[in-house]
Protein backbone atom coordinates (compact mmCIF):
# COMPACT_ATOMS: atom_id res chain seq x y z
CA UNK A 1 0.00 0.00 0.00
CA UNK A 2 1.45 3.53 -0.78
CA UNK A 3 2.37 5.72 1.83
CA UNK A 4 -0.65 8.35 1.11
CA UNK A 5 -2.85 5.74 0.96
CA UNK A 6 -2.36 4.10 4.07
CA UNK A 7 -2.38 7.34 5.63
CA UNK A 8 -5.75 8.37 4.20
CA UNK A 9 -7.26 4.97 5.59
CA UNK A 10 -5.99 5.11 8.94
CA UNK A 11 -7.45 8.75 9.48
CA UNK A 12 -10.75 7.72 7.49
CA UNK A 13 -10.63 4.94 10.60
CA UNK A 14 -9.16 7.19 13.00
CA UNK A 15 -11.99 9.95 12.12
CA UNK A 16 -14.85 7.61 12.90
CA UNK A 17 -14.91 6.62 16.65
CA UNK A 18 -17.84 4.54 17.56
CA UNK A 19 -19.43 6.96 20.18
CA UNK A 20 -18.98 10.08 17.75
CA UNK A 21 -20.37 8.34 14.82
CA UNK A 22 -23.05 7.53 16.78
CA UNK A 23 -23.88 10.37 18.18
CA UNK A 24 -23.69 12.37 14.84
CA UNK A 25 -25.72 9.75 12.74
CA UNK A 26 -28.29 10.32 15.18
CA UNK A 27 -28.26 14.36 15.03
CA UNK A 28 -27.94 13.09 11.67
CA UNK A 29 -31.83 12.14 11.29
CA UNK A 30 -33.55 15.11 13.07
CA UNK A 31 -33.79 16.59 9.19
CA UNK A 32 -35.73 13.54 8.27
CA UNK A 33 -38.02 13.81 11.39
CA UNK A 34 -38.37 17.25 11.37
CA UNK A 35 -39.90 16.99 7.63
CA UNK A 36 -42.01 13.86 8.09
CA UNK A 37 -43.76 16.13 10.98
CA UNK A 38 -43.92 18.85 9.15
CA UNK A 39 -45.71 17.33 5.59
CA UNK A 40 -48.47 15.46 7.51
CA UNK A 41 -51.00 17.25 5.40
CA UNK A 42 -48.91 18.38 1.98
CA UNK A 43 -49.34 17.77 -1.35
CA UNK A 44 -46.41 16.26 -3.87
CA UNK A 45 -45.25 20.02 -4.72
CA UNK A 46 -45.62 21.52 -1.32
CA UNK A 47 -43.96 18.69 0.29
CA UNK A 48 -40.84 19.30 -2.22
CA UNK A 49 -40.73 22.79 -0.79
CA UNK A 50 -40.82 21.65 2.53
CA UNK A 51 -38.09 19.55 1.63
CA UNK A 52 -35.97 22.34 0.32
CA UNK A 53 -37.28 24.17 3.79
CA UNK A 54 -36.29 21.48 5.76
CA UNK A 55 -33.27 20.79 3.84
CA UNK A 56 -32.03 24.49 3.86
CA UNK A 57 -32.49 25.65 6.87
CA UNK A 58 -31.56 22.43 9.18
CA UNK A 59 -29.52 19.57 7.06
CA UNK A 60 -27.51 21.77 4.75
CA UNK A 61 -27.23 24.82 6.77
CA UNK A 62 -27.08 23.18 10.21
CA UNK A 63 -26.51 19.53 11.04
CA UNK A 64 -23.71 18.94 7.70
CA UNK A 65 -21.67 21.88 8.73
CA UNK A 66 -21.35 21.13 12.13
CA UNK A 67 -20.74 17.40 11.45
CA UNK A 68 -17.98 18.65 8.58
CA UNK A 69 -16.65 21.41 10.88
CA UNK A 70 -16.02 18.48 14.19
CA UNK A 71 -14.60 16.02 11.82
CA UNK A 72 -12.09 18.09 9.80
CA UNK A 73 -11.27 20.40 12.70
CA UNK A 74 -10.09 16.79 14.46
CA UNK A 75 -8.00 15.65 11.64
CA UNK A 76 -4.84 17.27 12.17
CA UNK A 77 -5.87 18.91 14.95
CA UNK A 78 -6.12 15.69 17.21
CA UNK A 79 -3.35 14.51 16.17
CA UNK A 80 -1.47 17.45 17.10
CA UNK A 81 -2.84 17.30 20.52
CA UNK A 82 -1.78 13.41 20.61
CA UNK A 83 1.40 14.05 19.76
CA UNK A 84 1.13 11.45 17.56
CA UNK A 85 1.62 14.22 14.36
CA UNK A 86 5.90 13.72 14.68
CA UNK A 87 4.72 10.52 13.86
CA UNK A 88 3.81 11.28 10.67
CA UNK A 89 5.37 13.93 9.66
CA UNK A 90 8.57 12.01 9.80
CA UNK A 91 8.24 9.68 6.88
CA UNK A 92 8.95 10.47 3.37
CA UNK A 93 6.06 11.55 2.14
CA UNK A 94 5.74 15.00 0.69
CA UNK A 95 3.69 17.52 2.87
CA UNK A 96 1.25 17.85 0.06
CA UNK A 97 0.57 14.28 0.18
CA UNK A 98 -0.17 14.22 4.17
CA UNK A 99 -2.31 17.14 3.58
CA UNK A 100 -4.39 15.73 0.45
CA UNK A 101 -4.53 12.17 2.67
CA UNK A 102 -5.90 14.11 5.44
CA UNK A 103 -8.26 16.73 3.85
CA UNK A 104 -9.91 13.84 1.99
CA UNK A 105 -9.97 11.46 4.64
CA UNK A 106 -12.03 14.36 6.30
CA UNK A 107 -14.54 14.47 3.17
CA UNK A 108 -15.00 11.19 3.34
CA UNK A 109 -15.71 10.74 6.58
CA UNK A 110 -17.82 13.76 7.41
CA UNK A 111 -19.69 12.68 4.15
CA UNK A 112 -20.18 9.26 5.19
CA UNK A 113 -21.91 10.52 8.24
CA UNK A 114 -23.51 13.74 6.12
CA UNK A 115 -24.89 10.86 3.86
CA UNK A 116 -27.29 9.38 6.60
CA UNK A 117 -28.98 12.87 6.71
CA UNK A 118 -28.97 12.98 2.90
CA UNK A 119 -30.83 9.68 2.57
CA UNK A 120 -33.00 9.66 5.59
CA UNK A 121 -34.28 13.05 3.98
CA UNK A 122 -34.57 11.95 0.68
CA UNK A 123 -36.07 8.35 1.97
CA UNK A 124 -38.94 10.06 4.43
CA UNK A 125 -39.94 11.82 1.07
CA UNK A 126 -39.96 8.81 -1.39
CA UNK A 127 -41.57 7.07 1.77
CA UNK A 128 -44.47 9.34 1.80
CA UNK A 129 -44.99 10.93 -1.44
CA UNK A 130 -43.09 7.56 -3.97
CA UNK A 131 -41.23 10.21 -4.83
CA UNK A 132 -37.25 9.63 -5.53
CA UNK A 133 -36.01 12.71 -6.90
CA UNK A 134 -34.46 14.02 -4.04
CA UNK A 135 -31.69 11.21 -3.71
CA UNK A 136 -29.43 12.43 -6.18
CA UNK A 137 -29.50 15.93 -5.37
CA UNK A 138 -29.38 16.16 -1.68
CA UNK A 139 -26.17 13.53 -1.94
CA UNK A 140 -23.96 15.05 -4.48
CA UNK A 141 -25.08 18.57 -2.79
CA UNK A 142 -23.83 17.16 0.57
CA UNK A 143 -20.37 15.87 -1.11
CA UNK A 144 -19.85 19.16 -2.60
CA UNK A 145 -20.53 20.98 1.01
CA UNK A 146 -18.74 18.43 3.08
CA UNK A 147 -15.93 18.89 0.90
CA UNK A 148 -15.92 23.03 0.95
CA UNK A 149 -16.04 22.81 5.06
CA UNK A 150 -13.76 19.95 5.13
CA UNK A 151 -10.73 21.94 2.81
CA UNK A 152 -11.53 25.16 5.32
CA UNK A 153 -11.49 23.22 8.51
CA UNK A 154 -8.11 20.57 8.30
CA UNK A 155 -6.30 23.43 7.91
CA UNK A 156 -7.76 25.62 10.72
CA UNK A 157 -7.56 22.54 12.90
CA UNK A 158 -4.41 22.71 12.78
CA UNK A 159 -3.19 25.92 13.23
CA UNK A 160 -5.98 26.21 16.90
CA UNK A 161 -7.89 24.32 19.27
CA UNK A 162 -10.67 26.14 18.45
CA UNK A 163 -11.01 25.40 15.32
CA UNK A 164 -14.73 24.11 16.15
CA UNK A 165 -15.98 27.39 18.36
CA UNK A 166 -14.61 29.70 15.68
CA UNK A 167 -16.53 27.24 12.71
CA UNK A 168 -19.52 27.52 14.77
CA UNK A 169 -19.17 30.98 15.14
CA UNK A 170 -18.95 31.43 11.68
CA UNK A 171 -21.94 29.32 10.82
CA UNK A 172 -24.21 30.87 12.67
CA UNK A 173 -23.26 34.68 12.61
CA UNK A 174 -22.12 35.03 9.17
CA UNK A 175 -23.23 32.22 7.20
CA UNK A 176 -27.05 32.02 9.10
CA UNK A 177 -27.02 35.77 9.63
CA UNK A 178 -24.78 38.30 7.45
CA UNK A 179 -24.80 36.44 3.97
CA UNK A 180 -28.79 36.33 4.63
CA UNK A 181 -28.91 40.42 5.29
CA UNK A 182 -25.75 41.04 2.36
CA UNK A 183 -26.58 38.54 -0.46
CA UNK A 184 -23.40 39.28 -2.11
CA UNK A 185 -21.33 37.47 0.94
CA UNK A 186 -23.24 34.15 0.13
CA UNK A 187 -20.64 32.91 -2.06
CA UNK A 188 -18.45 32.60 0.75
CA UNK A 189 -20.97 29.95 1.94
CA UNK A 190 -19.80 26.64 1.92
CA UNK A 191 -23.28 24.84 2.52
CA UNK A 192 -25.20 27.12 0.14
CA UNK A 193 -23.12 25.33 -2.49
CA UNK A 194 -24.55 22.47 -1.69
CA UNK A 195 -28.10 23.72 -1.83
CA UNK A 196 -26.95 25.31 -5.45
CA UNK A 197 -26.01 21.58 -6.03
CA UNK A 198 -28.82 20.31 -4.80
CA UNK A 199 -31.58 22.84 -7.06
CA UNK A 200 -29.35 22.09 -9.82
CA UNK A 201 -29.82 18.65 -9.77
CA UNK A 202 -33.52 18.39 -8.79
CA UNK A 203 -35.45 20.72 -11.07
CA UNK A 204 -38.82 20.89 -9.15
CA UNK A 205 -37.11 22.21 -6.18
CA UNK A 206 -34.95 24.62 -8.08
CA UNK A 207 -37.30 27.22 -7.43
CA UNK A 208 -37.45 26.96 -3.76
CA UNK A 209 -33.53 26.97 -3.26
CA UNK A 210 -33.26 30.87 -4.17
CA UNK A 211 -34.50 31.93 -1.19
CA UNK A 212 -31.26 29.99 0.36
CA UNK A 213 -28.49 30.33 -2.09
CA UNK A 214 -29.73 34.53 -3.05
CA UNK A 215 -27.04 34.97 -6.35
CA UNK A 216 -25.06 31.72 -5.43
CA UNK A 217 -26.98 30.28 -8.32
CA UNK A 218 -24.82 27.88 -10.25
CA UNK A 219 -24.90 24.29 -12.54
CA UNK A 220 -23.59 21.11 -10.85
CA UNK A 221 -20.49 21.48 -12.62
CA UNK A 222 -19.77 24.87 -11.70
CA UNK A 223 -20.48 24.49 -7.65
CA UNK A 224 -18.47 21.04 -7.56
CA UNK A 225 -15.81 23.19 -9.83
CA UNK A 226 -16.08 25.80 -6.87
CA UNK A 227 -15.49 23.17 -4.37
CA UNK A 228 -12.81 21.51 -6.02
CA UNK A 229 -11.12 25.05 -5.69
CA UNK A 230 -12.19 24.86 -1.95
CA UNK A 231 -10.00 21.57 -1.94
CA UNK A 232 -7.11 22.82 -4.30
CA UNK A 233 -6.47 25.66 -1.88
CA UNK A 234 -7.11 24.12 1.55
CA UNK A 235 -4.56 21.48 0.52
CA UNK A 236 -1.75 23.84 -0.69
CA UNK A 237 -2.67 26.06 2.85
CA UNK A 238 -2.38 23.03 4.74
CA UNK A 239 1.30 21.48 3.20
CA UNK A 240 2.64 25.47 3.71
CA UNK A 241 1.18 24.62 7.23
CA UNK A 242 2.98 21.87 7.49
CA UNK A 243 6.41 22.66 6.19
CA UNK A 244 6.78 26.12 7.73
CA UNK A 245 5.54 25.51 11.56
CA UNK A 246 7.08 23.39 14.33
CA UNK A 247 5.39 20.36 14.58
CA UNK A 248 6.34 19.81 18.35
CA UNK B 1 40.83 15.19 11.36
CA UNK B 2 39.28 17.04 14.08
CA UNK B 3 40.70 17.39 17.53
CA UNK B 4 37.30 19.16 19.22
CA UNK B 5 35.43 16.27 20.75
CA UNK B 6 32.02 18.31 19.95
CA UNK B 7 32.77 17.21 16.43
CA UNK B 8 33.35 13.72 14.34
CA UNK B 9 35.67 12.71 11.01
CA UNK B 10 32.72 11.65 9.37
CA UNK B 11 29.21 13.45 10.41
CA UNK B 12 25.93 12.08 9.31
CA UNK B 13 24.62 14.55 11.46
CA UNK B 14 25.88 18.49 11.40
CA UNK B 15 24.25 20.90 13.60
CA UNK B 16 26.21 24.56 12.90
CA UNK B 17 25.38 27.65 15.31
CA UNK B 18 22.26 26.29 15.77
CA UNK B 19 19.71 28.26 17.96
CA UNK B 20 16.16 28.20 18.70
CA UNK B 21 13.88 30.53 20.56
CA UNK B 22 9.99 30.49 21.50
CA UNK B 23 8.80 33.72 22.18
CA UNK B 24 11.33 35.30 25.11
CA UNK B 25 12.68 31.47 25.67
CA UNK B 26 15.82 30.70 24.59
CA UNK B 27 15.73 26.36 24.36
CA UNK B 28 19.13 26.35 22.27
CA UNK B 29 21.92 28.68 22.13
CA UNK B 30 24.78 28.68 19.12
CA UNK B 31 25.30 25.11 19.63
CA UNK B 32 27.30 23.18 17.18
CA UNK B 33 28.53 19.68 16.92
CA UNK B 34 28.36 16.71 14.54
CA UNK B 35 27.24 12.99 15.13
CA UNK B 36 28.50 9.79 13.03
CA UNK B 37 27.88 6.26 13.33
CA UNK B 38 28.23 4.68 16.64
CA UNK B 39 26.33 5.46 19.65
CA UNK B 40 26.38 9.14 21.23
CA UNK B 41 24.91 9.72 24.10
CA UNK B 42 23.10 13.35 24.00
CA UNK B 43 23.33 14.90 28.24
CA UNK B 44 21.75 16.95 30.35
CA UNK B 45 19.34 17.63 32.99
CA UNK B 46 15.72 18.48 32.11
CA UNK B 47 15.08 21.43 30.20
CA UNK B 48 18.57 21.63 29.16
CA UNK B 49 17.22 21.66 25.13
CA UNK B 50 18.40 17.88 24.31
CA UNK B 51 14.45 17.55 23.23
CA UNK B 52 14.14 20.78 20.93
CA UNK B 53 17.98 19.96 19.89
CA UNK B 54 16.82 16.33 18.65
CA UNK B 55 13.47 18.12 17.38
CA UNK B 56 15.57 20.32 14.67
CA UNK B 57 17.71 17.73 13.71
CA UNK B 58 14.46 15.38 13.16
CA UNK B 59 13.12 18.82 10.97
CA UNK B 60 10.32 18.38 13.20
CA UNK B 61 11.14 22.21 14.43
CA UNK B 62 13.02 24.80 12.19
CA UNK B 63 15.92 26.42 13.79
CA UNK B 64 16.14 30.22 14.68
CA UNK B 65 19.46 30.75 13.90
CA UNK B 66 22.01 28.34 12.18
CA UNK B 67 21.52 25.00 10.18
CA UNK B 68 20.92 21.39 11.03
CA UNK B 69 22.37 19.10 7.76
CA UNK B 70 20.98 15.31 8.07
CA UNK B 71 22.86 12.82 5.81
CA UNK B 72 23.91 16.04 3.64
CA UNK B 73 20.13 17.34 3.59
CA UNK B 74 18.05 20.07 5.30
CA UNK B 75 15.48 17.71 7.08
CA UNK B 76 13.13 20.52 6.57
CA UNK B 77 13.15 20.73 3.42
CA UNK B 78 14.24 17.20 2.31
CA UNK B 79 11.39 15.04 3.18
CA UNK B 80 12.79 12.10 1.60
CA UNK B 81 15.81 12.13 4.40
CA UNK B 82 13.13 10.63 6.69
CA UNK B 83 13.15 7.63 4.76
CA UNK B 84 16.67 7.05 6.48
CA UNK B 85 15.88 8.71 9.60
CA UNK B 86 13.85 7.72 12.07
CA UNK B 87 13.06 9.69 15.76
CA UNK B 88 11.80 8.15 18.58
CA UNK B 89 10.55 10.80 21.11
CA UNK B 90 9.60 11.37 24.65
CA UNK B 91 6.39 11.94 24.44
CA UNK B 92 3.48 9.55 24.27
CA UNK B 93 3.33 9.93 20.13
CA UNK B 94 1.71 6.37 19.77
CA UNK B 95 -2.33 5.53 18.75
CA UNK B 96 -4.30 4.29 21.75
CA UNK B 97 -6.33 2.60 19.74
CA UNK B 98 -4.11 0.46 17.66
CA UNK B 99 -2.24 -2.52 18.88
CA UNK B 100 1.47 -2.46 18.67
CA UNK B 101 1.54 -4.55 15.69
CA UNK B 102 -0.87 -2.27 13.67
CA UNK B 103 1.00 0.60 14.54
CA UNK B 104 4.75 -0.75 13.62
CA UNK B 105 3.18 -1.89 10.48
CA UNK B 106 1.68 1.72 10.08
CA UNK B 107 5.26 2.66 10.34
CA UNK B 108 6.19 0.98 8.29
CA UNK B 109 3.63 1.70 5.35
CA UNK B 110 4.12 5.15 5.91
CA UNK B 111 8.28 4.98 5.57
CA UNK B 112 7.41 2.76 2.05
CA UNK B 113 9.53 0.25 3.79
CA UNK B 114 9.21 -3.87 4.18
CA UNK B 115 5.74 -4.00 6.08
CA UNK B 116 5.38 -7.86 5.46
CA UNK B 117 4.08 -9.91 8.96
CA UNK B 118 8.08 -10.99 9.28
CA UNK B 119 8.91 -7.27 9.02
CA UNK B 120 6.77 -6.27 11.48
CA UNK B 121 7.03 -9.32 14.33
CA UNK B 122 11.20 -8.73 13.67
CA UNK B 123 11.09 -5.56 14.93
CA UNK B 124 8.83 -6.37 17.67
CA UNK B 125 10.75 -9.21 18.45
CA UNK B 126 13.95 -6.99 18.62
CA UNK B 127 12.73 -4.75 21.69
CA UNK B 128 10.91 -7.93 23.14
CA UNK B 129 7.62 -6.61 22.36
CA UNK B 130 5.64 -10.03 20.72
CA UNK B 131 3.94 -11.33 23.79
CA UNK B 132 1.88 -7.76 24.10
CA UNK B 133 1.75 -7.14 20.16
CA UNK B 134 -1.72 -7.76 19.93
CA UNK B 135 -3.26 -5.67 22.33
CA UNK B 136 -4.20 -2.47 22.33
CA UNK B 137 -1.68 0.10 23.15
CA UNK B 138 -4.16 1.82 25.37
CA UNK B 139 -3.56 -0.72 28.07
CA UNK B 140 -0.05 -0.69 28.14
CA UNK B 141 2.51 0.98 30.86
CA UNK B 142 5.21 3.52 29.78
CA UNK B 143 8.23 1.13 29.32
CA UNK B 144 5.75 -1.09 26.83
CA UNK B 145 4.90 2.34 24.65
CA UNK B 146 8.75 2.98 24.69
CA UNK B 147 9.82 -0.43 22.96
CA UNK B 148 6.50 0.11 20.91
CA UNK B 149 7.99 3.28 19.25
CA UNK B 150 11.32 2.01 19.03
CA UNK B 151 10.06 -1.08 17.10
CA UNK B 152 7.83 1.50 14.88
CA UNK B 153 11.54 2.93 14.40
CA UNK B 154 13.55 -0.22 13.82
CA UNK B 155 11.66 -1.17 11.38
CA UNK B 156 12.19 1.26 8.75
CA UNK B 157 16.04 0.03 9.23
CA UNK B 158 16.81 3.43 9.47
CA UNK B 159 20.33 4.30 9.00
CA UNK B 160 20.04 7.17 11.61
CA UNK B 161 18.32 7.03 14.86
CA UNK B 162 17.42 9.23 17.28
CA UNK B 163 16.03 8.20 20.64
CA UNK B 164 14.86 10.66 22.89
CA UNK B 165 14.80 9.31 26.28
CA UNK B 166 14.12 5.92 25.42
CA UNK B 167 15.22 4.16 28.77
CA UNK B 168 12.29 6.23 30.97
CA UNK B 169 9.76 3.87 31.91
CA UNK B 170 11.37 0.71 31.36
CA UNK B 171 12.42 -2.21 33.99
CA UNK B 172 16.40 -3.09 34.67
CA UNK B 173 16.09 -6.21 32.30
CA UNK B 174 14.20 -4.24 29.61
CA UNK B 175 16.45 -1.15 30.25
CA UNK B 176 19.63 -3.92 29.53
CA UNK B 177 18.15 -5.26 26.44
CA UNK B 178 17.53 -1.94 24.70
CA UNK B 179 20.99 -0.41 25.48
CA UNK B 180 22.34 -4.05 24.16
CA UNK B 181 20.44 -3.23 20.88
CA UNK B 182 21.20 0.70 20.64
CA UNK B 183 25.11 -0.33 21.17
CA UNK B 184 24.31 -3.66 18.42
CA UNK B 185 23.14 -0.67 15.79
CA UNK B 186 25.59 1.69 16.65
CA UNK B 187 28.10 -1.10 15.55
CA UNK B 188 26.87 -1.76 12.61
CA UNK B 189 27.39 1.79 11.71
CA UNK B 190 23.92 3.60 12.27
CA UNK B 191 24.24 7.11 13.33
CA UNK B 192 22.65 6.53 16.84
CA UNK B 193 21.66 9.33 19.15
CA UNK B 194 20.64 8.27 23.10
CA UNK B 195 19.49 11.43 25.11
CA UNK B 196 19.06 11.26 28.80
CA UNK B 197 19.56 13.33 32.09
CA UNK B 198 21.23 10.46 33.89
CA UNK B 199 25.02 10.26 33.56
CA UNK B 200 25.20 6.54 34.51
CA UNK B 201 22.81 5.74 31.49
CA UNK B 202 24.43 7.28 29.02
CA UNK B 203 27.46 5.86 30.20
CA UNK B 204 25.84 2.20 29.55
CA UNK B 205 25.01 3.40 26.17
CA UNK B 206 27.84 5.10 24.91
CA UNK B 207 31.48 6.06 24.47
CA UNK B 208 30.81 9.36 23.20
CA UNK B 209 28.84 12.16 24.90
CA UNK B 210 27.57 15.20 24.23
CA UNK B 211 26.48 17.53 27.35
CA UNK B 212 24.55 20.62 27.13
CA UNK B 213 22.92 22.72 29.88
CA UNK B 214 20.85 25.82 28.92
CA UNK B 215 20.64 25.34 25.69
CA UNK B 216 24.27 25.25 25.24
CA UNK B 217 27.07 23.36 25.01
CA UNK B 218 28.65 21.73 28.28
CA UNK B 219 31.45 19.28 27.17
CA UNK B 220 32.02 16.78 24.67
CA UNK B 221 33.99 14.05 24.31
CA UNK B 222 34.48 10.34 26.17
CA UNK B 223 32.57 9.46 29.40
CA UNK B 224 35.93 9.45 30.80
CA UNK B 225 36.56 12.96 29.78
CA UNK B 226 33.03 14.31 31.11
CA UNK B 227 33.78 12.69 34.54
CA UNK B 228 37.45 14.44 34.29
CA UNK B 229 36.19 17.63 34.17
CA UNK B 230 33.53 17.15 36.33
CA UNK B 231 36.20 16.04 39.37
CA UNK B 232 37.59 18.91 38.62
CA UNK B 233 34.86 21.30 40.00
CA UNK B 234 34.86 22.96 43.12
CA UNK B 235 32.01 21.20 45.35
CA UNK B 236 30.36 23.01 48.46
CA UNK B 237 29.66 21.01 51.13
CA UNK B 238 27.93 22.05 54.56
CA UNK B 239 28.92 20.51 57.65
CA UNK B 240 26.71 20.14 61.00
CA UNK B 241 29.00 20.34 63.97
CA UNK B 242 29.04 21.65 67.66
CA UNK B 243 32.37 23.16 66.82
CA UNK B 244 31.98 24.60 63.58
CA UNK B 245 35.23 27.10 63.78
CA UNK B 246 37.59 24.44 64.94
CA UNK B 247 36.80 21.65 62.25
CA UNK B 248 37.06 24.45 59.63
CA UNK B 249 40.43 25.69 60.91
CA UNK B 250 42.18 22.69 61.44
CA UNK B 251 40.22 21.41 57.79
CA UNK B 252 41.94 24.25 55.84
CA UNK B 253 45.07 24.15 57.87
CA UNK B 254 45.67 20.57 56.84
CA UNK B 255 44.69 21.26 53.07
CA UNK B 256 41.53 18.99 52.95
CA UNK B 257 39.51 22.12 51.70
CA UNK B 258 40.22 25.40 49.86
CA UNK B 259 37.71 27.91 51.35
CA UNK B 260 35.91 27.56 54.92
CA UNK B 261 32.93 29.52 56.07
CA UNK B 262 32.27 29.14 59.75
CA UNK B 263 28.60 29.54 60.94
CA UNK B 264 27.05 28.85 64.61
CA UNK B 265 26.48 25.13 64.04
CA UNK B 266 27.80 24.30 60.48
CA UNK B 267 30.79 25.25 58.77
CA UNK B 268 30.31 24.96 55.14
CA UNK B 269 33.84 24.18 52.80
CA UNK B 270 34.06 24.17 49.50
CA UNK B 271 36.66 21.58 48.13
CA UNK B 272 37.84 19.89 44.56
CA UNK B 273 38.00 16.47 45.95
CA UNK B 274 34.90 14.89 47.96
CA UNK B 275 36.12 11.18 48.13
CA UNK B 276 39.01 13.21 50.41
CA UNK B 277 36.70 15.44 52.65
CA UNK B 278 34.64 12.28 53.00
CA UNK B 279 37.28 10.46 54.72
CA UNK B 280 39.42 13.00 56.47
CA UNK B 281 36.38 14.95 58.48
CA UNK B 282 35.23 12.09 60.76
CA UNK B 283 39.19 11.72 61.53
CA UNK B 284 39.57 15.74 62.15
CA UNK B 285 36.52 15.65 64.16
CA UNK B 286 37.34 12.45 66.44
CA UNK B 287 40.99 14.13 67.19
CA UNK B 288 38.93 17.70 67.79
CA UNK B 289 36.08 15.91 69.93
CA UNK B 290 34.02 17.47 67.63
CA UNK B 291 30.20 15.85 67.06
CA UNK B 292 29.03 15.31 63.80
CA UNK B 293 25.48 15.98 63.03
CA UNK B 294 25.45 16.23 59.26
CA UNK B 295 27.17 16.42 55.98
CA UNK B 296 25.51 17.95 53.21
CA UNK B 297 26.44 18.63 49.56
CA UNK B 298 25.15 21.65 48.34
CA UNK B 299 25.50 21.18 44.56
CA UNK B 300 26.15 17.91 43.75
CA UNK B 301 23.37 17.65 41.09
CA UNK B 302 23.67 17.10 37.28
CA UNK B 303 22.45 20.23 37.02
CA UNK B 304 24.97 22.12 38.55
CA UNK B 305 28.06 19.91 37.51
CA UNK B 306 26.69 21.32 34.05
CA UNK B 307 26.17 24.73 34.59
CA UNK B 308 29.53 25.36 36.07
CA UNK B 309 31.06 23.79 33.25
CA UNK B 310 28.94 25.70 30.64
CA UNK B 311 30.13 29.04 32.87
CA UNK B 312 33.84 28.07 32.36
CA UNK B 313 33.97 27.12 28.65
Amino acid sequence: MKPALALFVASLRQALPRRRTLLLGLLELAPAGIYLVSTTSRTLEFAIQGAVEVGGTIFFSLVLPVVAIVVASGMLGSERRDMTLSFIALRPIPRSAIAGAKILAAIFAAFAINAIGAVALATSHLVRFGDGQLFVGLLVGAFVATAAYAAIFVPLGFLTDRAVIIGMAYLLVFENGVAYALPGLTSLSPWRLGVSTFGALTPDAAIHTIDFIGNLEMSASQSSLTALIFVAAGVAATAILLRTRDLA
Amino acid sequence: MTTDPAFVDTPTIEVETASKWFGQKVAVSNLSCSFGPGVTGLLGPNGAGKTTLLRMIAGLTTTSNGSVRVLGDDPRRHHKVFGRVALVPDEDSVYDDMTARRFVKYAAQLANTDHSPGAVTGALDEVGMLDAADRLISGYSKGMRQRTKVAAALVTSPDVLILDEPLNGTDPVQRAHLIDLFQKLGNSGRTVIVSSHVLEEVERVSARVIAIVDGRLAAAGTVDAIRAAMYDIPYSVRIDTDRPRDLGAEMFAKGVVDSVDARDESVDVRTRDLTTLGAEVPRIASQLGARLAGFHPQDASLESVFRYLVERK
